[in-house]
């Protein structure tokens, strides 16, 4: 098999084993703690702790738990001490204690709000491990598992990557369950559907898929489950596995699938057809599907009035343009075409260049590069140095090359208007495809004049043409007949004016906001019925910009929308 | 597994040929370019200086033999190219010089220019030449001068729009000089050429030129005088059977021009009761007519509608700006003027010369083409038999600011 074809193959198939469901409990308290020893053999931070209820104390209990996984002060308070202690208090004729011990503990014993029977040992050691606590009862064939997940977080802070000016500061934390909880915050509707599995064979991570039931597209629901199921890894450290595995092509420099810390922007997307993969251990939850389009928008679009947002949206696909191509353009200009730009300028720009010992090739590649390691050093060091590595690199470096006489101080110019236009891109993983890319173009700019930019520019574009993520058009909505989803790409209609959802997206309920007049817009099956919905987006709490125009469905668009559903 | 890398060796082929065959292989970085600004080319007479003796052409090689006359040596091209380092201050070769001029004599334009190369330091460039400088004797002599327009139509660097002008001697000596208000020559030429404030030059460029001698072998040059240290363009250069034919005075190429509807801002100064009054020409149009009577003789009626500004009386006024009898005075005056002008330039044009600079035959073609089909194969005889009217109906728009 040579190494096309390892590239080219197919993705794992078959599903993988999680394994579980084997060995049954015994009901042998004995066995089965030898079972869990035997198998959680130098696990030291597993502790177990064995006691005795009932009146006589006749009955054997085992408490197995993952020291720091667990809510301490739950377990002592929930469960030893009402095991142990305060059952005795319970107002019960004598005798009940020596009854149905198992079904005692699950129903009236056990303060906790998470208790599950489980059958299989094998299975139970699994919530074990990922922070669950065990009863063990001697004499039955069944493990209890309390659900006492308690460890340090970091907590809700602000996103890192997407800061915007204005919109909520809650950003998504490591624990995949605040994460989920941060979006039913936003979207308090039965449709949102958050469904759990596991990936990795040995890390086991929870991975949540969350999307609208009424609105998402099935087909792409499918897909995901399907490409999902598929993954067959050891394990899941960070989202950005997931995204390799299920991704359309590995061999595009473009990102297929959007990674985002901002719980406001997930609910928008849910809002429109998408489908959200939330992750455990990592904040940043992917977006599937995404189109270029939809890199280039931040939430802070909708929040802004339209006017600034579309102002901002033209700048922001100009400066992707501009971090693309300028240094290609100088290069192209000065090398092969001097007669395209103004005289004063031609002679200017010879006037600088005269004495720089290379190519203007060389210099741009130069120039680049050392831009580039300068960001990269800039990301690994803590802040005030990172500050002081751009001082000594921007100012030093390119002052002193410029007085050494070893670039043009025109080439300055460029790469810091390039290296500007390409930190403008709201999406950091696009921005890097457009840096990358930059290389390639200046390459063909160097060896072909004008000519090789145009020709890579068509390599890019029939590249993004071909491009599909999850089914749908990488430049959707630029293709296709999707007019009106044209009022979200390089500028963005005012809100009232975006009735729909996108079609490209969305699979059902295509309404977003219904006129005065109309009855009141439908959030589905199982939702609240609208007039009531209408009574409720404006009494409950969180606001909507859009209420004076349009009806509110109850699940109204956060990010995207009008108004701001409760 | 052959036939996918047979696939791939001829997609790479197939790419690799197309971008061989088709992409720009003449990478030549800017700052080895020389920016050639203008170009003069004259005939080469011998026993004329070629190496300009000026101290301004830093090119100057001491005690050089003048080139002898030769057959291949034929014409004098000249070019100049600004100094380029002098704009970024340090870095420029040699400090003092705004500008470098050299001239060779060559066969043609293109050897020349590949003798001038062996002689500097960088790829000669005509991409930004702006201005393009024949002499008085190469347009009298009609083949060399033909030769020169074709070659300079051929050259793909050199753009259409780049300004012409015959100079009154040699068009070297426009090179070679130390202009006063701007030390770079192109520079200064085209600037000249882009005001806006006179109307006593032709301005046509390269391309209006060629065309123009190729319809009716005949045009009008502008004309550049050269001082010690400045140009004159104004007036212009009649060719006619594609060589020189007479200079005309500025007064007469600025009527020629009104009646060619280019004609720019200028000043007409009329004579009323002892004083010279300027009229500030601001705005001109020109309708033509043409038409044939019974007798078979064509009607060119040109009827010119001007307004303007009266920038000037006296400041004891005896006679009110603001009347209206003085303004319609100054109307009229001013009116008889550009008719009189007009007329005497149009028969200079008919009967003395014989070329139709205006382009009416095109004119007839193109909006009375029975009258044309008729008059095609002896208009240059029927320009001449014309009957013209012109007109001028002359507004005064403003009288200046008052107390």
């Amino acid at each position: 098999m040579g190494f096309l074809d390892i590239l080219t193959a197919k993705k794992q198939k078959g599903k993988p084993e999680l394994g579980g469901g084997k060995d049954k409990a015994s009901s042998s308290l004995d066995k089965n703690l030898r079972y869990l020893k035997d198998k959680l053999e130098d696990c030291d931070d597993v502790i177990y702790r064995e006691f005795s209820v009932g009146s006589r104390q006749q009955f054997r209990f085992a408490l197995v738990f993952i020291d720091g996984l667990i809510d301490r002060n739950m377990i002592n308070d929930d469960v030893l001490k009402s095991l142990m202690l305060e059952i005795r208090y319970a107002n019960m004729k004598p005798g009940i204690l020596s009854g149905d011990v198992f079904s005692l503990a699950l129903r009236s014993a056990l303060t906790t709000g998470e208790v599950k029977e489980e059958e299989y040992i094998d299975k139970s050691m699994i919530s074990l491990l990922s922070g669950d606590s065990l009863i063990l009862i001697d004499g039955y064939k069944k493990v209890l598992v309390i659900g006492s997940k308690g460890w340090p977080n970091r907590g809700v802070q602000e996103p890192q990557t997407e800061a915007v000016i204005r919109g909520s500061r809650d950003g998504f934390t490591e624990t995949m369950r605040f994460n989920t909880a941060l979006l039913r915050r936003r979207l308090r509707d039965p449709n949102l559907k958050i469904k759990q599995i596991k990936v990795g064979v040995r890390s086991k991570t929870d991975i949540a898929i969350a999307y609208m039931d009424n609105i998402v597209d099935k087909n792409v629901l499918k897909e995901v489950e399907k490409r999902l199921e598929r993954i067959n890894i050891d394990a899941v450290l960070e989202s950005g596995y997931i995204e390799q595995f299920i991704e359309d092509s590995w061999y595009s420099p473009f990102p297929q699938i959007q990674n985002t810390e901002r719980p406001d922007r997930v609910a928008a997307s849910l809002l429109e057809g998408r489908v959200a993969i939330i992750t455990d251990n990592t904040p940043f939850v992917l977006l599937v599907p995404a189109t270029l389009n939809i890199m280039f928008q931040s939430s802070e679009d909708y929040y802004e009035r339209w006017f600034i947002a579309s102002f901002i949206r033209i700048l922001r696909y100009t400066s992707a343009f501009i971090s693309l191509i300028l240094p290609a353009v100088y290069i192209a200009i000065t090398s092969y075409h001097p007669g395209l730009i103004p005289t004063d300028l031609a002679l200017y720009i010879a006037g600088t260049r005269t004495g720089v010992p290379f190519p203007a090739f060389i210099e741009a590649v130069v120039m680049e590069l050392t831009l580039e390691l300068l960001r990269e050093a800039g990301i690994r060091l803590p802040g005030p140095i990172g500050q002081t590595i751009g001082i000594v690199g921007g100012l030093v470096i390119g002052q002193s090359a410029v007085q050494a006489g070893l670039v043009s101080p025109i080439m300055v110019i460029v790469v810091a208007i390039t290296a500007i236009a390409s930190f403008a891109v709201s999406s950091y993983s696009v921005g890097i495809s457009f840096r990358i890319l930059r290389f390639f173009i200046i390459i063909l700019a160097a060896v072909l004049g004008l000519y090789g930019l145009m020709l890579g520019l068509l390599i890019i574009l029939v590249h993004l043409c071909s491009l599909k993520s999850f089914g749908v058009s990488y430049l959707s909505p630029l293709v296709g007949n999707t007019h009106y989803e044209m009022g979200d790409t390089f500028v963005r209609v005012p809100l009232t004016a975006m009735h729909r959802r996108p079609k490209t997206l969305a699979g059902a309920n295509m309404i977003r906001i219904r006129s005065n007049g109309e009855k009141g817009a439908s959030v589905g099956s199982g939702g609240q019925t609208g007039g009531k919905s209408e009574q409720d987006a404006e009494t409950d709490g969180q606001g909507g910009s859009g209420a004076g125009k349009g009806n509110i469905e109850s699940g109204g668009r956060q990010e995207g929308g009008p108004g701001i559903g409760g | 597994m052959k036939s996918k890398l047979k696939r791939v060796v001829s997609l790479a082929l197939v790419v690799g040929i197309m971008l061989c065959a088709t992409g720009c292989w003449d990478r030549i970085e800017i700052n080895e370019r020389l920016f050639v600004l203008a170009l003069a080319i004259d005939k080469f007479e011998p026993g004329r200086d070629v190496q300009n003796e000026e101290e301004g052409g830093g090119q100057h090689e001491e005690g050089k033999d003048q080139p002898e006359a030769s057959p291949r040596n034929r014409m004098v091209v000249s070019i100049v190219f600004p100094n380029v380092g002098l704009l970024k201050k340090e870095g420029a070769i040699v400090p003092e010089e705004a500008k470098f001029s050299v001239s060779t004599v060559g066969p043609n334009i293109s050897e020349a220019a590949r003798q001038l190369n062996t002689r500097l330091n960088g790829n000669i460039f005509f991409g930004h030449v702006k201005a393009i400088l024949v002499g008085e004797a190469l347009i009298k002599d009609e083949k060399l001068f033909m030769e020169v327009l074709d070659e300079l139509e051929r050259e793909h660097e050199i753009s259409r729009n780049v300004d012409f002008a015959a100079v009154k001697g040699d068009a070297k000596d426009a090179l070679f000089i130390k202009p006063l208000v701007e030390p770079i020559i192109g520079t200064y030429i085209e600037k000249i050429f882009r005001q806006r404030k006179t109307g006593r030059f032709y301005a046509k460029d390269l391309g209006r030129i060629v065309t123009s001698i190729r319809e009716i072998g005949g045009a009008v040059l502008p004309r550049l005088v050269v001082a010690e240290k400045e140009y004159n363009i104004a007036g212009g250069c009649l060719i006619k059977n594609n060589k020189f034919r007479a200079w005309l005075g500025e007064i007469e190429t600025r009527a020629a021009q009104w009646i060619d509807n280019t004609g720019g801002e200028d000043v007409i100064s009329i004579d009323i009761s002892g004083i010279f009054i300027p009229f500030e020409l601001t705005e001109l149009k020109r309708r033509m007519r043409v038409w044939r009577d019974e007798a078979d003789i064509i009607h060119l009626s040109i009827a010119l509608e001007a307004e303007g500004n009266i920038a000037g009386h006296i400041i004891d006024v005896h006679r009110e700006v603001m009347e209206q009898s003085f303004i319609r005075e100054v109307e009229t005056a001013v009116s008889r003027d550009m008719v009189a002008q007009c007329t005497a330039v149009m028969d200079k044009m008919q009967h003395e010369f014989g070329v139709d600079i205006w382009s009416i035959g095109e004119h007839i073609r193109k909006f009375h083409p029975q009258i044309w089909e008729d008059v095609k194969d002896n208009w240059a005889v029927e320009f001449t038999k014309m009957e013209v009217d012109i007109s001028a109906d002359v507004k005064v728009r403003r009288v200046g600011i008052i107390k």
